[in-house]
């Protein structure tokens, strides 16, 4: 049985990667709540932690899960009678970080991230998760629960259409969408 | 507009250090304050400690057998509990003047009011906290949700849920979900009732939530007062009484094959809303909004109450319904 003390010192260092992923996916406004929320679940399921080293995966996975049930909160009610099905119950959709506070003021970042937006969610996820949150596939893989071929598929994917994104006239993309 | 960024089409390395360079950049400028998230963690811990789990909070399923044998284990006292409290009860619960109702599916309505901590209105509270399933456990095809009124503090909700070929019958679900903050300072639905489509449907209303034991908030049947004029005819009308606990709020509907009226009171001064036009109703200002096919008349009474009226009528009936119910709230709802 994990006491409190023991809980915070094998969780603490994990915070700053689980803020990263909650940021990018419900947003920078949402993340620390995100986070608090997530230790609080790992809390009350700290008896399923087989063992101390497997802490990692184990709590990116539960901040993956909460915040796609904030997703689920946020955008589902948030959804209008007008709004088509796909958008009104995406549960997968991510929070757009091309505005984020912490953007850079270099354009081609920007537009970098402006695309990144623009992905489907199955490639979007796994590149933020990658680039901007910094995992590696295997804790992708873990946190997504996926395995890494698939993660590293994914992956390669996700840049090949971002590459092609990027090398399109911003106007024929919108028209094409 | 045409993105460049050197070589990147044909450099697949100096693309993905383009990337690295940019997410490295994201984290620099991404403010972590670790003390601060462990802090409230630790409040929120301890007040956890203090109370039951949160019933919407499901555990990840890493080792699910720890799990599976506890709720054996639970099922298991759940029945034999269940055994003896039918064979020991003779007297049927109902109070003639109240419909019973059977129990709504509880998948139909998540509540995680954790997710709500910080919430600075019952709206933000509501999309932080509340999943509705109501099309019987999956999720609509499109969910309006209408704050027919609302405080800091406070709101009356009107849900509509499209289920169109995920329910036989209905077609679509509405519901009145008055939300709040508790006392010890939670965001939950108060009470509420799923509203029927016609006289034939059911009514159902939502488990009363505050006492944890999901027992029925009290909605009486009622028919349309004689000094209201709706239009059309045969009408279907529940009074969900004034609870004395906190907000001491009343709601009433009346609901037609094509027509729906909702009013209600509560003891709180209302907040405006961006689609507000202002306007004086009996002597009490006021606004009126429309949103979603509804147009909804708020009133602030005297002594900080809101009065609020709404329905799918034109716009001139809603403010003369309003104006009429308003005249008569003693009798509209009676202490």
């Amino acid at each position: 049985m994990v006491d409190e003390a023991s809980f915070d010192s094998l969780t603490t260092p994990h915070i700053p990667t689980m803020v990263r992923i909650a940021a990018v996916l419900v947003g920078q406004a949402y993340a620390e709540d995100a986070v608090q929320e997530a230790l609080l679940r790992a809390w009350q399921a700290r008896e399923t932690l087989r063992t101390s080293s497997a802490i990692r995966p184990w709590l990116l996975r539960i901040t993956v899960n909460l915040c796609h049930d904030w997703q689920r909160g946020r955008f589902g009610l948030e959804g209008k009678m007008t709004e088509p099905l796909d958008v009104a119950t995406n549960i997968a959709r991510l929070a757009s970080f091309a505005n984020d506070p912490g953007s850079t003021n270099h354009a081609a970042f920007l537009d970098l991230r402006r695309e990144i937006d623009r992905l489907p969610d199955e490639y979007r996820l796994i590149i933020v998760l990658r680039y901007y949150v910094g995992l590696d596939a295997s804790e992708i893989g873990a946190a997504l629960q996926l395995p890494s071929p698939t993660v590293r598929t994914r992956l390669r994917r996700g840049l090949d259409r971002l590459r092609q994104q990027l090398d399109k006239p911003f106007s024929v993309m919108e028209g094409t969408r | 507009m045409i993105f460049h960024t050197p070589d990147h089409a044909s450099l697949p390395s100096a693309f993905e250090e383009f990337l690295i360079a940019d997410g490295a950049t994201w984290r620099d400028q991404l403010t972590i304050n670790v003390t601060e998230i462990q802090k409230q963690f630790h409040e929120q811990r301890a007040h956890l400690q203090q109370e039951e789990i949160p019933s919407t909070i499901r555990l990840p399923s890493a080792h699910t057998h720890i799990t599976r044998h506890r709720l054996i284990w639970g099922g298991i006292v759940a029945l034999l509990t269940c055994l003896i409290a039918i064979s020991f009860s003779t007297i049927p619960m109902h109070t003639p003047s109240l419909r019973s109702s059977p129990p709504p599916l509880p998948q139909e309505i998540i509540e995680n009011p954790l997710a709500a901590i910080g919430s600075m209105s019952p709206q933000d509270a509501f999309t932080k906290s509340v999943t509705l399933l109501p099309c019987n456990g999956v999720a609509a095809r499109t969910l309006s949700i209408t704050w027919l009124a609302a405080s800091f503090d406070y709101g009356v909700a009107y849900i509509l849920a499209d289920c169109t070929n995920l329910l036989k019958d209905p077609r679509s679900v509405s519901a009145l979900l008055p939300f709040g903050k508790t006392l010890s300072g939670e965001w939950k639905i108060m009470r509420g009732s799923i509203i029927p489509q016609s006289p034939n449907s059911r009514m159902a209303p939502f488990p009363d939530h505050s006492d944890q034991s999901a027992v029925y908030g009290p909605a009486y049947n009622v028919t349309v007062p004689v000094w209201l004029s709706l239009p059309g005819n045969g009408y279907l009308g529940a009074l969900m009484p004034a609870d004395a606990q906190q907000y001491h709020d009343a709601l009433a509907y009346w609901v037609s094959q094509q027509y729906i009226f909702i009013t209600g009171i509560f003891a709180q001064a209302p907040v405006r809303p961006s689609c507000a036009q202002s306007m004086t109703i009996n002597n009490y200002p006021g606004w009126i909004c429309q949103q979603n096919g509804l147009a909804f008349v708020t009133l602030l009474l005297s002594g900080n109450k809101t009065f609020f009226f709404a329905g799918n009528a034109p716009r001139d009936q809603i403010i003369e319904d309003a104006a009429q119910a308003q005249a008569h709230l003693s009798e509209l709802f009676p202490h």
